[in-house]
């Protein structure tokens, strides 16, 4: 079995996303749904219903006054920027290896696609993107299928970390050389697997080049800045240490006016600060 | 206002102004000593060179500047320019070049 056909058919066996997110969107999809529904399922799921409140109540939000129960997270955020977050909150405790391999550890992993989450969330809102509620969970998936690989062919995997810092080149590079395909296929086929949005799936597929689609879709241009500017800030780290190319093309499907990058970054960093807190990443 | 060190990208750098210290290449070797008043002649030979940004005398405007030393610019600029295997020549890439040398030197600095 090749290591491409080995690493398929454990994705197709891993358990599906939690029950909470399930149950969640299950409910969802029924339009008589009630905030009551919604914060019945969450509050079932104490580690999930911890983490939302407190990220509700945090700076990414801003929100004026304190949310201090689901109903009113539901209600304040909306149902679709709770699943979401539910569904962050949780795929963080699904994988279950917390050693490392190589340059590699789990939570400095998690801290980049957090990162990579708040930044993707600010770049979408100043481009005014559609289903804004898709851009935190979209840039905090954006490296999953490195998890896939780290999980299901760790020995590939470090060969492909070492590879990539003994010769200074992106990790993707030597994951294609090594396994056969990158992190971005991997991870791909992760979330097709766990039926997610489509856009979510083409967010984490593109997120190297920053163009799927035609026209491109902006979402997955947001997370291919949003990732560039998070390894140029250092935060977390994501497998190899260099800052890629960023895509001008991507850039400009963006429309957004110089320097506003560097305007945002310091409402990444602090919303970083307080989220990688809250998710125990510190 | 006293004279602070400041980066300024080669592009960016106009004649008149002074190396804050020396311009190195790769190899080490000095290919501009400190204090030179840099002239036209200077700029073209370091961008002939590949060099991406230049330590200069300017004017500081804030009190955040006056805190970098040389040694620590040249820290934050080798750790970036070893992470970057492109040249920045676009208003993107350069934004992108000047937040990772900002973001070494807040790491330095943070108590």
């Amino acid at each position: 079995m090749t290591v491409i056909e080995k690493i398929i058919e454990n994705i197709r066996e891993l358990p599906t996303l939690p029950t909470v997110y399930l149950a969640l969107s299950e409910v969802m999809a029924d339009p008589q749904s009630t905030a009551r529904d919604i914060s019945q399922i969450v509050a079932s799921d104490l580690a999930s219903a911890s983490r939302v409140l407190r990220l509700a109540n945090s700076v990414l939000y801003g929100y004026p006054g304190q949310i201090d129960t689901i109903s009113r997270a539901v209600v304040v955020l909306g149902f679709d920027e709770v699943r979401n977050l539910v569904l962050a909150s949780s795929v963080l405790d699904l994988f279950s290896k917390q050693d490392s391999a190589f340059d590699f550890r789990p939570v400095d992993f998690w801290a980049h696609s957090l990162g990579v989450g708040i930044a993707t969330r600010i770049i979408g809102q100043a481009c005014r993107l559609p289903k804004v509620e898709d851009l935190f969970v979209a840039g905090i998936l954006h490296d999953i299928g490195k998890l896939v690989f780290f999980e299901f062919a760790e020995k590939e995997f470090s060969r492909a970390l070492d590879q990539a810092n003994k010769c200074q080149q992106p990790l993707w590079e030597s994951e294609m050389e090594i396994l056969g395909m990158d992190h971005s296929r991997g991870g791909g086929l992760l979330v097709e697997n766990w039926n997610l949005p489509p856009a979510i799936q083409n967010a984490i597929r593109g997120h190297h080049s920053g163009l799927i689609g035609d026209p491109a879709d902006p979402l997955v241009a947001a997370v291919h800045i949003a990732d560039t500017l998070v390894r140029a800030l250092e935060l977390g780290f994501g497998g190899d240490d260099l800052i890629p190319r960023p895509n001008e093309q991507a850039w400009e499907v963006l429309g957004l006016p110089p320097n506003t990058l560097t305007e945002m970054t310091p409402a990444v960093l602090q919303q970083f600060e307080e989220a990688t807190k809250i998710m125990g990443l510190h | 206002m006293g004279m602070v060190l400041q980066l300024n990208e080669l592009k960016a750098v106009e004649p008149g102004i002074f190396l804050a210290e020396p311009v190195l290449n790769q190899f080490g070797q000095t290919l501009l000593p400190q204090g030179v008043e840099l002239q036209a002649r200077h700029l073209k030979v370091l961008k002939t060179w590949g060099c991406k940004a230049v330590n200069v005398m300017g004017e500081g405007s804030s009190e955040k500047e006056s805190e970098v030393s040389p040694e620590l610019m040249n820290r934050a600029l080798t750790r970036v320019n070893w992470r970057l295997k492109w040249e920045p020549t676009t208003d993107l890439e350069k934004e992108i070049f000047q937040l990772a040398v900002k973001r070494v030197i807040q790491k330095f600095l943070r108590p």
